[in-house]
């Protein structure tokens, strides 16, 4: 079990022959809990006693009551007195108890783990054997939509804290055979699960195991998060570009399965991995898969016009009107100036503090409850927005151009990909500030440098873009008909690189 | 460590690459520095012949490659020349090389005070792109490559652009007449837009990352061939657009035909401001190649110093050559005689290269 860091061993490490010593041991062991109940129940009217162990509410208790115990009080199967312990053990376990889940245990680390995973534990006299059944229960969140990525159209369930069900939920939408699940445990205290998903015969298999090597390498207490496993396991911790997609979406995780790629399942939180990533994959929302592909691909163009916008716009802003304003066209840059007219500050203060002060929103609205956060939106967007303009602090121009850059970060599905972008924006508005234009195309070419330079599991970030595999923008960058994607993505080197075949309809 | 492998050019982006190493500031000044030689409006005929040659010198290196496929530079070369020849080649190229970086930091800063700002010093233009290639540098070297294979499709659709919307103002008269050259002075044509084409070499130098493909010859073919392509157009816009003398009197012609452009709708008033925004990109690739090369030549001949060591010693010593010419003129000049001499030790050493291949080739097979 890793590192024990108990004071003082005053309990045995391994399992007693008595159920009462086995109840002093495991009380001793885990420090007495409130939530720890021993309970010692008859078999039959006349047979041994035996020794039940569970944690309250991490079992079923409705379960446990009902089936488990009442079926051991009620048992009428005759029990010799020649027999062995061992063998009414396994006489309990294989004609008794009405459990599918259920495993004999030999030492106490096993028997302890399975007791704080939610097993039940039972004990006989004169046996150091153990048998755990799995009752789990306990509360949990049942499966709603999925807040963080919302569709209009496409199934409505997500993840949840459950990583049992979750991949139920896989299965649900993809009963092939070769629907592996690699199962790890992660955090040296929490021994999270954590289940690597992905398609035999499609996933490279040297993914596979890169992505275990990775994965059990991690040395840390607890993992709380998708994140927590993400950040160890990444490429690079110096980019500020996310590596791996995360998604709600049981859909996403089996798009992103079908096509040679492996999802990541953590015990504990509904959001999922799905590794490798490249840029093109932050650009797509899984929507694009179940709209019509002329709408899908128009969105997809427009994701990146506003991925532009984003990063570009307030820094173009403070090029053009502190160095270049020739590139206004003479009309334009009179309104402008005229607008600008009266306004204190140079356009570079101006714009760093508009867009500090929209950030600030940003970060309030996601920290307050629901309904505070909304009159946050209103207090900011119009108040603020509208009297900064009023009192002459900012121009309306100014206004625009946040507006504008704040709604185009909103236009992307993966929040950890625009949360980079937002950060680099500001770089972009330093290098306006000193160097103009030019400056922005210098931030430009850095960001590109980046992103051909960043690997991930060796795959380039900036691929499929560059290198450019035409065939992989039919499905990445843009989303042609259904009937010309035959072929999984090249970049992934899928061991089956074909998708669908043309079939002949039966209609003659 | 990696699971997939993604480190080698694959024969389709040898062309663009070769077509990306060719194009970078020369094609700005191009159209003025041939109709100078030509004196009318037939350098077209200049281009299209120094063109062909280029076609025949890219066929001949794609040939030392192939032979060779996945090989060393260094390797092929101590085996062809020896290894004291290869080490002196490598030298003087680095020596050149690294002048022609400079020139390029030069230019850029030239440039960019002059379509961008008045104010802002040139020195710290001109530092600004240093560091920045100098980060380029410092990545890996297919990187570099991907670089370029991003920046190309946006290069070429700026000067689409530009072509597209100064087609209106083409004077076709001002092509006329045809065919009146003095063969003296085609030939001083071809000459001078030969040396358009000096990048093509460095497709010599990142060999050993080309994935093996009997198509190769034909890729750098077809690199070549674009940029022949885009020569004539500019060429013939620029004549068209400005007139054989505007074109001969303005010093960066190219960016004058983007200022004669105009788009529809009013909403970009000065095209040259973008399109020059935007071949910074191209002219950032050339400093890139060049600092690279610079760098992998030194590496060679000198084993034990590690690559980063060679780009901080590299970068500053031609940031600081940059600054030495006093003028625009001076600037021109220098960056001409750089160019002169690397294009001569480029076809050199591919020609000897080629001419020793063909022999050891034979003598191994006879």
């Amino acid at each position: 079990m890793g590192r024990q860091g108990h004071q003082q061993e005053n309990y045995a490490r391994y399992l007693l022959s008595t159920i009462h010593e086995n109840f002093d041991n495991i009380r001793k062991l885990l420090g007495s809990p409130a939530d720890l109940v021993t309970r010692k129940v008859t078999i039959g009217m006349y047979g041994p006693a035996c020794g039940l162990v569970y944690m309250q509410e991490l079992v079923d208790m409705q379960f446990l009551n009902q089936s488990i115990i009442q079926t051991l009080q009620e048992a009428k199967l005759t029990l010799s007195p020649q027999q062995s312990p061992n063998e009414i053990l396994l006489t309990l376990r294989d004609s008794l108890l009405p459990i599918g889940n259920i495993h004999n245990s030999f030492t106490l680390d096993d028997a302890a783990l399975k007791l704080l995973e939610g097993n039940c534990l039972l004990f006989l006299d004169g046996t150091r054997q153990v048998i755990s059944l799995g009752i789990k229960g306990g509360k949990e969140r049942s499966i709603d939509e999925p807040p963080s990525e919302k569709v209009i159209r496409g199934p409505r369930d997500g993840f949840i804290e459950n990583v049992a069900v979750n991949l139920s939920l896989l299965r649900r939408k993809l009963a092939d055979p070769n629907l592996h699940f690699r199962m790890l445990k992660v955090g040296e205290r929490s021994r999270n699960k954590v289940v690597i998903c992905y398609l035999a015969g499609v996933a490279q298999p040297a993914l596979i195991n890169e992505i275990e090597r990775r994965i059990s390498t991690m040395s840390v207490d607890n993992v709380p998060e998708s994140g927590s496993v993400e950040q160890w396991i990444e490429d690079s911790f110096l980019s500020p570009f996310p590596q791996y997609q995360i998604t709600e979406r049981p859909d996403s995780a089996i798009a992103g399965i079908v096509v040679g790629r492996a999802a990541i399942l953590i015990e504990g939180t509904p959001f999922a991995l799905i590794a490798p990533a490249t840029i093109a994959d932050f650009f797509r929302s899984q929507e694009d898969e179940y709209e019509r592909w002329t709408v899908s691909s128009f969105f997809r163009i427009l994701r990146f016009f506003a991925i532009l916008i984003t990063v570009f716009l307030p820094g173009l802003y403070i090029a053009l009107i502190e160095y270049n304003h020739g590139l206004i066209p003479s009309k334009l840059a009179f309104s402008i100036a005229g607008t600008r007219e009266g306004v204190p500050f140079p356009a570079v203060v101006e714009a760093f503090m508009m867009e500090f002060t929209m950030e600030i929103l940003r970060e309030a609205g996601v920290r307050l409850p629901k309904p505070v956060g909304q009159t946050v939106g209103i207090v900011g967007g119009l108040v603020i927005g509208e009297a900064a303009v009023q009192a002459g602090i900012v121009s309306p121009i100014m206004v625009i151009v946040v507006a504008l850059t704040a709604i185009a970060s909103f236009t992307l599905p993966a929040y950890n990909f625009t949360a980079a972008l937002r950060l680099i924006r500001f770089g972009v508005m330093a290098a306006a500030a000193v160097l103009g234009l030019f400056g922005i195309m210098m931030v430009f070419i850095m960001i590109c440098i980046h992103i051909t330079n960043l690997e991930v599991y060796g795959i380039p970030y900036s691929a499929p873009l560059s290198p450019a595999t035409a065939a992989d923008w039919k499905s990445t960058i843009l989303r042609l008909p259904s009937a010309m994607l035959r072929r999984r993505p090249q970049i992934f080197e899928p061991m089956d690189p074909i998708r669908s075949q043309p079939r002949k309809g039966n209609n003659s | 460590m990696k699971v997939y492998n993604y480190n080698q050019i694959r024969p389709y982006d040898t062309a663009i690459i070769v077509a990306s190493a060719q194009l970078g500031t020369s094609i700005l000044t191009l159209p003025r520095t041939v109709t100078e030689a030509v004196q009318t409006s037939d350098g077209w005929i200049a281009i299209l012949i120094s063109g062909l040659i280029m076609l025949f010198v890219s066929w001949i290196l794609g040939q030392v490659l192939i032979q060779y496929p996945g090989w060393n530079l260094v390797t092929i070369s101590s085996r062809l020349i020896g290894v004291k020849l290869t080490q002196l080649f490598f030298l003087l190229f680095a020596a050149v090389i690294m002048c022609y970086f400079a020139i390029v930091i030069r230019m850029t800063g030239l440039l960019t005070k002059l379509y961008f700002f008045e104010l802002t010093p040139l020195e710290i233009i001109a530092l600004a792109f240093t560091l920045v290639v100098v980060y380029c540098a410092a990545g890996t070297r297919i990187a570099i490559m991907r670089l370029n294979l991003i920046f190309m499709p946006m290069i070429i659709g700026i000067l689409f652009i530009v072509l597209l919307f100064s087609w209106p103002q083409i004077t076709w008269r001002n092509m006329e007449p045809l065919f009146t050259f003095r063969w003296t002075d085609l030939l001083r044509g071809t000459g001078t837009s030969i040396l358009s084409y000096n990048g093509f070499i460095i497709i010599l130098f990142y060999g050993y990352l080309i994935q093996a493909s009997p198509k190769i010859p034909r890729k750098i073919m077809m690199g070549t061939g674009i940029v022949i392509f885009i020569y004539l157009l500019v060429f013939v816009f620029c004549v068209g657009v400005l007139g054989v003398h505007t074109t001969m009197n303005v010093y960066v012609p190219t960016i004058e035909l983007a200022k004669e452009a105009e788009i529809p709708g009013g909403f970009f008033d000065r095209l040259q401001s973008i399109f020059f925004a935007v071949w910074i990109l191209a002219i950032f690739s050339s400093a890139v190649f060049a600092l690279d090369i610079t760098t992998l030549l030194l590496q060679s001949v000198f084993q034990k110093i590690r690559k980063m060591s060679w780009i901080l010693g590299i970068a500053p010593i031609a940031y600081l050559l940059s600054m030495i010419p006093r003028n625009n003129q001076e600037v021109f000049e220098w960056g001409s005689s750089a160019i002169v001499v690397l294009f001569s030790l480029s076809v050199t050493y591919t020609f000897v290269l080629f001419i020793t291949a063909k022999w050891k080739g034979r003598r191994r097979h006879g």
